[in-house]
Parts: C-alpha cells; sequence; structure tokens
C-alpha cells in the first residue's frame, strides 16, 4: 500500500499530445478515478503509471520511490485489464499464482494465497477451471484474484466493467468497492462510466485532450465544475451563454434576455462572459410565471418533445432564442396537463445555478 | 483426437435439428473433396500399399505374386535401415534448425508494423517462386570445387587445395534448412501475431521480466505455431529428393532418392515398399508431435 503521486507528467506521441502536465496525488488507500472521454488520455496516464510507456517530463511516485526508468514488473503493482488479459494456457488457479510464481513463493505458501485470493472473489471452485471456461463476469473476478494475490502497492483497474452487462455491472462496482476497502488497496480506475466513477470513487480526476480538467470528490466535481467541459461531462449540463451582472449585494446573470438571479462567488467579475450551466434533473416545470420578475429564476420555453424514462421523464424545451434545453422531471412530479407544444416556464433554484467560465 | 471432434460439432448440431433428414448439409459438403482425395489419394496409397507385396520380375515391372521379402528388405537390410536413420536424422535436424533460426526471425517479425512484416514475409516467399532446382545450384555455385568459397579460401592461402563441401551430410541438412526455413517463419509469425499484446503487459504488471514474459506466456502460447512449422518442415523434409540428390551426390543418399532408384531401376515392389515406410515413419512422427505438442488435451479438459 503506498501514495502514487504524479508531478507534472507529459507523454507525446510526435505532435501528438497524449497527456500534459499532469500533476495528482493518490493518497494512500483511496479509491481514485481518472474520467474522460475517449482519447481524453486517462489511458495513458494508467499506462504511465504502470510503466507500459515512459514519460516525457515529470516524475511518478509510488511510495517514495520515484519510478522514471523502471519497468512494469520492477513496481510492484496488480492490473485488470479491460478485456482482462487472462492467459488461456493456465488454469484459473495458474492464472492468479503467476506473480506470486514470478516472486518465487513456495509453493505450499503459492498454494494458500491463491486459495484465499480466489475465496475473497468467490471463485473457490473454479481454481482448476481454463479461462474460457468462465463466463465474462467469472474471468472479471480471475484477473481481480491474480492482481490483488501479490499485495501490490497499486492496484490499476482500465476500464474492467465496460464489457459487462448493465446488471452485473452494478453488482461488480459494489463489489469491487468493498474489496477495495477491505484491502485496503490504493487504487486507480480508469473509466469513461461518469456514474461508476461517482459510485466508486474517493476522489476522481476529470480528464479532457490530456490535461485535467479538475481534480476532487464526486461531489465537488458535480455542484462546482470549474469549466463547461466538466459541467457538461458530468451530469450533461444545459450550457447558456451569460453574462455577469452585480446589483448591490445581489448576482445575476444577463442570459436569454432574462436577468436571472445566482448565487454569490467571490470570484465574480461584473460584465465577465461565462455559461450558466442547468443540471437538467434540477429544472422544474411551471404553467405560469411566477410574477417574482427579475429575483425568479425562470426562461419562458416551449415543449419540444417528452420521452417516458420510468424513474422521471425528459422534456426537451426549446427557449426563446431557439436554445435546446433537457430537463429531466420525476414522473409524479409531472403535471399531466403539460405535453407536447405547450408553451411553459422552466425554472429552478437560484442556489442550484452553477455559473462557469468558458 | 479431439479436433476432429470440434470439426464434427455443427454436423451433429445439424443432425439434431432434422432428424431423419440426408445425413447432414455440412458432411455433403465434404463430399467433393473427399472423392477428390479418395480417388487420387486413398486408392493410389492403396495400390503402393499392394505393390509392396508383389514380386520383383526381371522382364516386367513386377510378377503378381504374393511375397513379405520386399518389406522384410526395406526394414532388416543394414544399408535400408542406414538410409531410414539419415532421412530421420536429417529431417529432425532440420526441423530443429528451422525452428531454432526461425522462431527469433519470426519474433522479431511479430513485433513490426503490419506493412514492414508484408514485405518481410514477401521477401521471404520470393525464394519459394524459384524452382528448387535453381536455388540448389545457388549452393553449388557457393560452395562447389571452383565455387566462390573456395576460392576464396585458395587465392587467401588458407588452404593448398579446394574443399570438398558438396557431398557431405551436413551441406544436404544446410541446403534443406536454408529452404524449408521460410515456413517455419511464417507459421510461426502468424501465431505470434495473434496474441493479444495485453497478455504480455499483464505478465510485466504481475512481475515477470521480459525473458520470463517470453518463457511463461509467449512460448507456450506460440505452440501452435510451432507445431504446425515442424509439421510441415519434417514432412517436407522427409521426401526430400532434390536436395539430397544435388548437394549430397551419390554419398548422401534419403529415402526419396533411394525410392527414385528402385523404381528408375524397374524394381516397382521394392520401390513401393520403401514409399510406404517412407509415409508410415512420417506419420507416426508427425502425430507424436501432435500428441506431445497440441493444446488440444488442456482444451478437452473440462
Amino acid at each position: 500500500m503506498a501514495q502514487v503521486d504524479i508531478q507534472g507528467v507529459a507523454k507525446r506521441y510526435g505532435s501528438f499530445t497524449a497527456i500534459e502536465d499532469a500533476t495528482l496525488t493518490v493518497p494512500e488507500g483511496a479509491f481514485f478515478s481518472l474520467l474522460g472521454p475517449s482519447g481524453s488520455g486517462k489511458t495513458t496516464l494508467l499506462r504511465l503509471v504502470a510503466g507500459f510507456v515512459h514519460p516525457d517530463e515529470g516524475t511518478i511516485r509510488i511510495g517514495n520511490k520515484v519510478m522514471n526508468g523502471f519497468a512494469p514488473h520492477q513496481r510492484e503493482i496488480g492490473m485488470v485489464f479491460q478485456n482482462y488479459a487472462l492467459f488461456p494456457h493456465r488454469t484459473v488457479a495458474q492464472n492468479v499464482a503467476f506473480g506470486l510464481e514470478m516472486r518465487g513463493i513456495k509453493r505450499p505458501e503459492q498454494k494458500r494465497r491463491v486459495g484465499e485470493a480466489l475465496e475473497l472473489v468467490q471463485l473457490g471452485g473454479k481454481a482448476d477451471s481454463y479461462p474460457r471456461e468462465l463466463s465474462g463476469g467469472q474471468q472479471q473476478r480471475v484477473a481481480i484474484a491474480r492482481s490483488i494475490v501479490i499485495k501490490p502497492a497499486v492496484l490499476l483497474l482500465d476500464e474492467p466493467l465496460s464489457a459487462l452487462d448493465q446488471n452485473l455491472r452494478a453488482e461488480m462496482q459494489v463489489e469491487l468497492r468493498a474489496l477495495q476497502k477491505h484491502l485496503k488497496i490504493t487504487t486507480i480506475y480508469v473509466t469513461h462510466d461518469q456514474e461508476e466513477a461517482l459510485a466508486l470513487s474517493d476522489h476522481i480526476a476529470i480528464l479532457n485532450s490530456g490535461r485535467i480538467a479538475q481534480l476532487g470528490n464526486g461531489r465537488d466535481l458535480y455542484e462546482r465544475p470549474q469549466g463547461a467541459f466538466v459541467a457538461r461531462f458530468l451530469g450533461n449540463a444545459n450550457l447558456l451563454d451569460a453574462t455577469l451582472e452585480r446589483q448591490g449585494e445581489n448576482w445575476f446573470v444577463h442570459s436569454e434576455s432574462c436577468l436571472l438571479p445566482v448565487r454569490h462567488d467571490d470570484s465574480y467579475i461584473a460584465g465577465a462572459k461565462v455559461k450558466l450551466a442547468l443540471r437538467p434533473e434540477r429544472l422544474r416545470l411551471a404553467q405560469s410565471a411566477s410574477g417574482k420578475g427579475s429575483a425568479a429564476a425562470e426562461l419562458p420555453a416551449l415543449v419540444v418533445s417528452m420521452a417516458y424514462l420510468g424513474h422521471d421523464v425528459r422534456v426537451v424545451l426549446r427557449l426563446n432564442s431557439d436554445r435546446i434545453i433537457n430537463a429531466r422531471i420525476p414522473s409524479d412530479a409531472l403535471d399531466p396537463q403539460i405535453t407536447e407544444s405547450c408553451k411553459l416556464f422552466v425554472t429552478w433554484k437560484p442556489e442550484e445555478s452553477i455559473v462557469v467560465q468558458y | 483426437m479431439s479436433s476432429t471432434d470440434e470439426g464434427n460439432a455443427p454436423s451433429t448440431q445439424a443432425v439434431r435439428r432434422t432428424p431423419g433428414a440426408v445425413r447432414t448439409p455440412a458432411a455433403s459438403l465434404l463430399f467433393p473433396s473427399l472423392a477428390f482425395y479418395t480417388a487420387l489419394l486413398a486408392i493410389p496409397f492403396l495400390g503402393l500399399v499392394v505393390m509392396g507385396f508383389l514380386t520383383t520380375s526381371q522382364s516386367g515391372l513386377f510378377k503378381a505374386e504374393f511375397t513379405l521379402s520386399n518389406y522384410v528388405k526395406v526394414l532388416l537390410d543394414s544399408f535400408y535401415i542406414s538410409i531410414i536413420w539419415t532421412t530421420l536424422r536429417l529431417s529432425i535436424e532440420t526441423t530443429a534448425l528451422c525452428l531454432l533460426f526461425g522462431y527469433p526471425v519470426a519474433f522479431w517479425l511479430a513485433e513490426q508494423s503490419p506493412r514492414t512484416r508484408k514485405i518481410v514475409i514477401l521477401f521471404l516467399l520470393f525464394p519459394l517462386l524459384l524452382s528448387t532446382v535453381i536455388r540448389i545450384y545457388g549452393w553449388i555455385v557457393v560452395l562447389g570445387r571452383s565455387g566462390l568459397i573456395n576460392q576464396l579460401l585458395v587465392s587467401s592461402g588458407f588452404v593448398d587445395k579446394p574443399v570438398a563441401f558438396l557431398y557431405h551430410e551436413t551441406t544436404v541438412l544446410l541446403g534443406m534448412a536454408t529452404i524449408l526455413i521460410p515456413y517455419a517463419i511464417v507459421n510461426i509469425t502468424n501465431t505470434l501475431i495473434t496474441i493479444d499484446p495485453a497478455l504480455k503487459e499483464a505478465g510485466a504488471i504481475h512481475g515477470a521480466s521480459p525473458w520470463r514474459v517470453f518463457i511463461s506466456v509467449t512460448l507456450p502460447l506460440s505452440r501452435p505455431g510451432i507445431l504446425s512449422a515442424m509439421l510441415i518442415v519434417f514432412s517436407v523434409s522427409m521426401s526430400t529428393y532434390l536436395i539430397s540428390l544435388l548437394l549430397g551426390g551419390p554419398r548422401v543418399k534419403l529415402l526419396g532418392n533411394v525410392v527414385f532408384d528402385a523404381t528408375s531401376s524397374f524394381n516397382w515392389p521394392l520401390g513401393a515398399a520403401l514409399a510406404v515406410v517412407l509415409v508410415i515413419l512420417t506419420m507416426i512422427s508427425c502425430s507424436a508431435a501432435i500428441t506431445v505438442l497440441s493444446t488440444d488435451k488442456q482444451r478437452g479438459r473440462q
């Protein structure tokens, strides 16, 4: 178990920058997710920690040891690959024993630790099977057992659940998190699935085009996104062009030809061009205006379409400027009189409006 | 062999789906090739086996009288035993050399970009477009009494008179190995490139040095390629005729050469017996290799 320190790391392939100026710390025993769309550099960052690629700049420390120049096999890392990468010519037990064999652990102890690891992932009865005889979920568990049996300093997971179907995925998320907490193992998890990252992680780094867009815990990232990319990537926020305005002690944004109240923040500069980020699930629909004028956070809108999604209804709305925004209204909170092509007002709590820089 | 079972699997399903129908559509698709091989391979081979039991004739090709003497001669006469032994030994040596020198090339090739790989394989296969005779004459030009190497050796004063490189077993081995090595390289490369690179990374990250990744992951997973390379190189080596004729001369005779000698001296029954022994020896050796090296054993285990 160890802390992982990444300091000013950059990796370029010719003129393509895979990762630039990455600095982050994964605290000992933490579950840390690298979240981003494909091509954002999250896998490159993981492979830099693994030692499959070497940084052009910066240092990577595991524990207090600088890892630059060390080959993967010298790093005391366990890793779960996207397609499991189980050795097809080895049984489940032999797969799990691989790292122990390489470390010259004696047979009886190998056997004991392999047995323990397989129990931990609930695969005790499958020791003598070959990987191809197992289901995807079982193969996943073998891959996890193989990576934790060596008691690695760090556990790396590269989109390990992406090949599983949705129900199994949710189940594995819960198990993975429980296992990680039980073993108190420092974990770096790569995913493009924001919900997965939120569900599992102590800390999340959101990556965009090779740079870390924002670091923090899930709530921070969701409630206080710094920048339009994070607001949109995490939770699909609707983004409206806006200008900050100050009236006495109160701050507003001028957007969609309306003056809308926003919560106060010390970083605001009057007249600054910003984006107003509206979370679809925080929007509500009202048949008529509240009559509170500029004190109300509301915009006139037209219902373009509605889609019933079970727990909630996705309502697509067109604002006066022809801008399209999405709202997700809980099914039971939706006024049955509201139908397609209704004219109405979309409202939200001013303290829930988020102002982000471009 | 379980590979045959696998081959039958789809057809048994077809039987289950349409009970009582014409045996299986899949099996009927096999008919043309089966007929072809029966008519042109199995039946002539049976003829060969029978011919081996007929009596040698002074006036004709054979006399239609049953005898065991041909097979007895091939299997007990020390002349033929030594030829069988030389053929086997040279074939095993050729196979070993092709694997030993072919594997590193294949390993390197598998790491190259598909483009480079294509170009190199094209160059490797290019000699196969030439007739074997021409390639062997190439070796004669290099190794002959007044060949390239001898001219160099004599003119530089290393030796007084030309060295007799030709007509040695080693020379035949060299010829066989150089001519057959492309088969080994191509077969092994094709298996190596199918190994998921993530498997090597999984090996490395869990503590295996590059050498141990090779020993524990790459080598065992390339076994099918090694096996097919072995089978091809060995079978072709066993039936070598031209290479040993031209590079081995009268001194190095292989089974293929004595089959030719027997048939061209109109002793067809003896030639047939020799040919049958050659085919059976090759079959036994190949199935032994398959049993030892095949990965099917693991597949069959549940």
